[in-house]
């Protein structure tokens, strides 16, 4: 019986061949107020350093070719930089390190500038860089060449999932790009609503239009709905049940552009034939038409709140620019709470004010209780005024479609309101909880705030920009060493990402496609089955002896 | 599965006086599953030990190891040349595991690290409620899949008392009635009328009060023969 | 003096970056180790620091609700706690060891940071044991 024991296989760390060092001087930055030479002295007491360099700054062309040379010696396998943050200069020496047969995941870079020399001096800079270098070296010599495989044949097909406009502008606007198209409609018949906006952004050219040009390279699949997904950015396959049939086809991304769906503003049936909504509305006028006598614009719901939907405000300025337009003696207002005028709203609400179109804020709902008339409380004036109206237009309410079977096949999360979670919209816009899966659509959480358009166009930009270039597959992924693991589901149950499950052979194994490397499973294994390449708990351990100044245990 | 916690440290370091070579045991079976013993629990305790001992300086020699099942003789066995020269050794198994390694290992004091407490199940991750209290001799069937021997507080086979209200037990208005999700459980399955259904004294003979319990299959035990028979080791 | 930050890859090193480029002074004592995510941490890597002779551990994460990894931070968070319950049962004050959330932006907050967890020290004395 052979017993799981710490010496297992995946244990041991190969003493690294030899580790090259840069001091970067950063043109006196670093070099003005550290000594490099004391650190190069430390160094060299390191019996896994094999070469030095004292650099005057990294970020010149000769140094780099310098670098170079003293990686290709076939004395070294791996370098450490210690100059600026890893953050600002990590591409540039990965790049580096490809072009020396070095691999890029025994690259160590020690901040010596931003967390050192930019905040200390003297004595006390010193000290501290030289066990941010001990760090680093101790880092390097502990890293271990990260899985990894490139992708040969890159997908660059869009697949769109949408059921309104924002899935028509990121179609069109990825086939601008170069890509091919298909977009699959889980609704039904795919209808292309602009909800008022393009007024504003005006390019563009039309739905049917670009489904002309396109021709085959666009491919659209109404009443079809996404049965599995699998992969990861540049090789997706999906499985799409469609009315024809089964079919799976290869995606690059994958783009969500989900939008709310038409409903019925309960305000509408409650006053009945003298009451439109903006929708009903702007089609009215498309077809020529106008509304008689006076038309009061209520951009608000029953409690009083303006909907947190700048399409309403886009909609209600639209129209209202619209009217007046064409009748320039009509009376229109416009009754809200507040007006969320983003990006080129903003030039329709000065003209609609210009144009004469009378914005009332209050802070409550209007009393309705005569017919045709309303007394509504100006906030500004601190008066109420009395509006009769001949037409009253009522905000579009959409309601946000069922989302479940796309939210379970890709597993992303819904907020509380049934819209897609963005997971983080500061540092990673568009993106959503899987790699490779772009958001958009007024179905999804909002806080971009740049309106429907925008927001499509911005996720077609980050999936096509992500298809660029050389793709990897796997990565420092987390790994089950599975002669540890318990079949707990701990890890099942903590990742954020869905990427563990328990494989036939009853242990758990991490799905790399799901799987994003931040390592809370790692951290949470109670078996300690779990580990990161490049960031195994021996490793921090280590890292954490050499910042304290310790050799071994 | 067995649920059991750590016992407090400040506890283990006043049984550890004296002792200087200590190996921490773990076990990656059930008391791993409820996060009290498995590998990481045993690095956590041993650095935890570790920096106690260099605080006070007391040079204690702490390894550490995770056995599979420390409740199986073969699995613990693994431990022979890891306690040589050991004079203690801190179970972090629950309290079968740590009989079985003193058993096999009379020279050196076993340790319990582990409080064990009953046969349970996680609620959720981190909630873990005691289910069966082990009677040997079983009544789920009369009782909706609920066991009143181990949630009701006071075992009652004919509930409830008096001391149910509102779904909650008297004892603490955080535990359920067992006796009022029985009737809701009879209730689903369609047979509520097992509650008119007196349960009879129950024989307690298969249970503790018939002292420690051995049971034998007879069938599954290899025969001197068969032993005599084997090749190879045992 | 000895500090150790635990830092995420993400706001964690990224607001030390920022607390240079903006030209915050703080005390020189704190050495970073970097993690993917501060959901990475471990118990025993605090509790090592501490028998390797830190004073104080702090561990920077991003603001909760902004992890770059959902809720890794959170995690942490929790693991701060259990380690701190663990310091108390062995005699080490608690605060020697704390949990910051600081946005990328916030250099001064990380500086600050590292400010309180001196003064803790130096309110506290030297930690466990010295190497």
């Amino acid at each position: 019986m052979k017993a799981p024991s710490p010496t297992g296989p995946h244990s041991a760390i190969e003493p690294p061949k030899g580790i090259a060092l840069f001091l970067c001087g950063c043109n006196g930055k670093i070099g003005g107020r550290i000594s490099l030479d004391e650190l190069k002295l430390d160094a060299m007491n390191d019996e896994r350093v094999r070469s030095i360099d004292v650099m005057e700054d990294c970020c010149r062309d000769e140094e780099l070719d310098r670098m170079r040379l003293s990686l290709m010696t076939g004395e070294v396998d791996r370098f450490v930089v210690a100059g600026c943050s890893y953050k600002t200069s990590f591409e540039r020496f990965e790049r580096l390190a490809i072009g020396s047969g070095i691999d890029p995941s025994l690259i160590e870079i020690c901040n010596l500038n931003e967390q050192c020399a930019c905040v200390h001096e003297g004595k006390e800079a010193l000290e501290k860089a030289r066990r941010m270098l001990a760090v680093s070296i101790q880092r390097s010599a502990m890293l271990q060449p990260v899985p990894r495989t490139k992708i040969e044949d890159v997908v660059r097909t869009m697949l769109v999932i949408g059921n309104g406009h924002s899935a028509a502008v990121a179609s069109m606007g990825s086939f601008s790009l170069g890509h091919d198209v298909m977009l699959i409609c889980p609704g039904g018949t795919f209808k292309d609503e602009s909800h008022g906006e393009d007024v504003f952004t005006l390019e563009e050219e039309g739905f049917d239009r670009f489904r002309k040009d396109a021709g085959g390279r666009f491919t659209l699949i109404e009443s079809s709905e996404l049965k599995g997904l699998a992969g990861g950015p540049g090789r997706f396959k999906a499985d799409i049940a469609t009315p024809h049939g089964d079919i799976q086809t290869d995606a690059g991304c994958v783009i969500v552009a989900m939008d709310e769906e038409e409903a019925e503003n309960p305000l509408q049936t409650r006053f009945g034939e003298r009451c439109t909504d903006q929708h009903s509305l702007g089609s009215m006028l498309r077809s020529g038409k106008r509304p008689k006598g006076t038309v009061v614009m209520l951009a608000m719901d029953e409690s009083g709140e303006s909907a947190f939907d700048p399409m309403s405000t886009h909609e209600a300025v639209h129209n209202a620019l619209y009217l007046k337009g064409s009748s320039p003696r009509s009376d229109v207002y416009i009754v809200t709470k507040e007006v969320f005028a983003l990006g080129q709203c903003e030039f329709g609400y000065r003209r609609a004010q210009e144009s004469g179109v009378k914005i009332v804020r209050t802070d409550r709902f209007p009393d309705l209780s005569k017919e045709g008339e309303m007394a509504v409380l100006d906030v500004h004036l601190g008066e109420t005024l009395l509006l009769r109206y001949d037409l009253l237009v009522v905000d579009n309410v959409r309601k946000v479609p069922d989302m479940k079977g796309i939210t379970s096949v890709i597993g992303l999360p819904l907020d509380r309101s049934g819209r897609l979670r963005r997971p983080n919209a500061k540092l990673k816009p568009s993106s959503s909880l899987r790699e490779g899966v772009y958001l958009c659509g007024t179905a999804t959480e909002r806080n971009l705030g740049i309106g429907p358009t925008l927001e499509a166009k911005a996720a077609v930009a980050r999936a096509s920009a992500s298809l660029h270039g050389e793709l990897f597959a796997e990565g420092d992924k987390a790994e089950v060493w599975q002669e540890k693991c318990s079949a707990c589901l701990t890890c099942v149950r903590t990742c954020p990402y869905g990427a563990p499950s328990i494989e036939e052979e009853g242990r758990a194994s991490i799905d790399v496609d799901l799987c994003q490397g931040c390592g809370v499973c790692v951290g949470i294994c109670p078996s300690k089955a779990i580990q990161m390449c490049s960031f195994r708990d021996d490793q921090i351990q280590a890292q954490i002896r050499a910042a304290l100044g310790g050799g071994g245990r | 599965m067995i649920i059991a916690e750590q016992k407090g440290i400040e506890e283990l370091i006043g049984i550890l006086e004296g002792h200087k070579d200590i190996l921490v045991v773990g076990c990656r079976s059930c008391v791993a599953i409820c996060l009290a013993g498995g590998e990481k629990e045993v690095g956590v305790l041993s650095e935890a030990l570790r920096l106690h001992s260099d605080m006070r300086s007391k040079g204690w020699n702490i390894s550490e190891v995770t056995l599979e099942r420390a409740c199986e003789k073969e699995w613990a066995y693994e431990l022979d040349q890891l306690v040589e020269g050991k004079d203690c050794v801190i179970s972090l198994a629950c309290g079968v595991g740590a009989q079985v390694i003193q058993e096999l290992f009379p020279d050196v004091r076993v340790v319990p690290g582990l409080n064990t407490s009953n046969m349970g199940a996680p609620e959720e991750q981190g909630v873990y409620n005691e289910k069966c209290g082990g009677c040997g001799d079983c009544v789920l069937h009369l009782t909706g899949g609920i066991c009143p021997i181990a949630r009701c507080a006071k075992s009652l086979l004919n509930g409830p008392c008096g001391g149910s209200q509102e779904g909650k037990c008297e004892i603490d208005p955080e535990v359920p009635c067992a006796w009022d999700q029985i009737y809701h459980s009879l209730e689903k399955l369609g047979r509520l009328e097992l509650m008119d259904v007196p349960i009879p004294p129950k024989d307690w003979g298969p249970s503790r009060s018939g002292g420690p319990r051995k049971m034998v299959r007879s069938e599954a035990i290899l025969t001197d023969e068969q032993n005599r028979m084997k090749g190879g080791k045992r | 003096m000895r500090i150790i930050a635990l830092v995420c890859s993400f706001c964690g090193y990224a607001s030390a970056d920022m607390a240079g480029v903006t030209g915050q002074s703080y005390p020189a004592s704190v050495v970073p180790v970097r993690m993917p995510c501060t959901g990475r941490l471990d118990v025993s890597h605090i509790l090592s620091a501490f028998r390797n002779g830190a004073d104080a551990v702090m561990v920077v994460g991003c603001l909760e609700g902004n992890c770059n990894y959902q809720y890794g931070n959170i995690e942490a968070r929790k693991r701060v706690e259990q380690a701190r319950g663990i310091l108390a049962q062995l005699g080490i004050d608690g605060e020697r060891v704390e949990m910051f959330n600081i946005a990328s932006n916030q250099g001064w907050r990380f500086a600050e940071a590292v400010k309180e967890m001196e003064g803790r020290v130096l309110r506290l004395g030297p930690g466990p044991v010295r190497r």
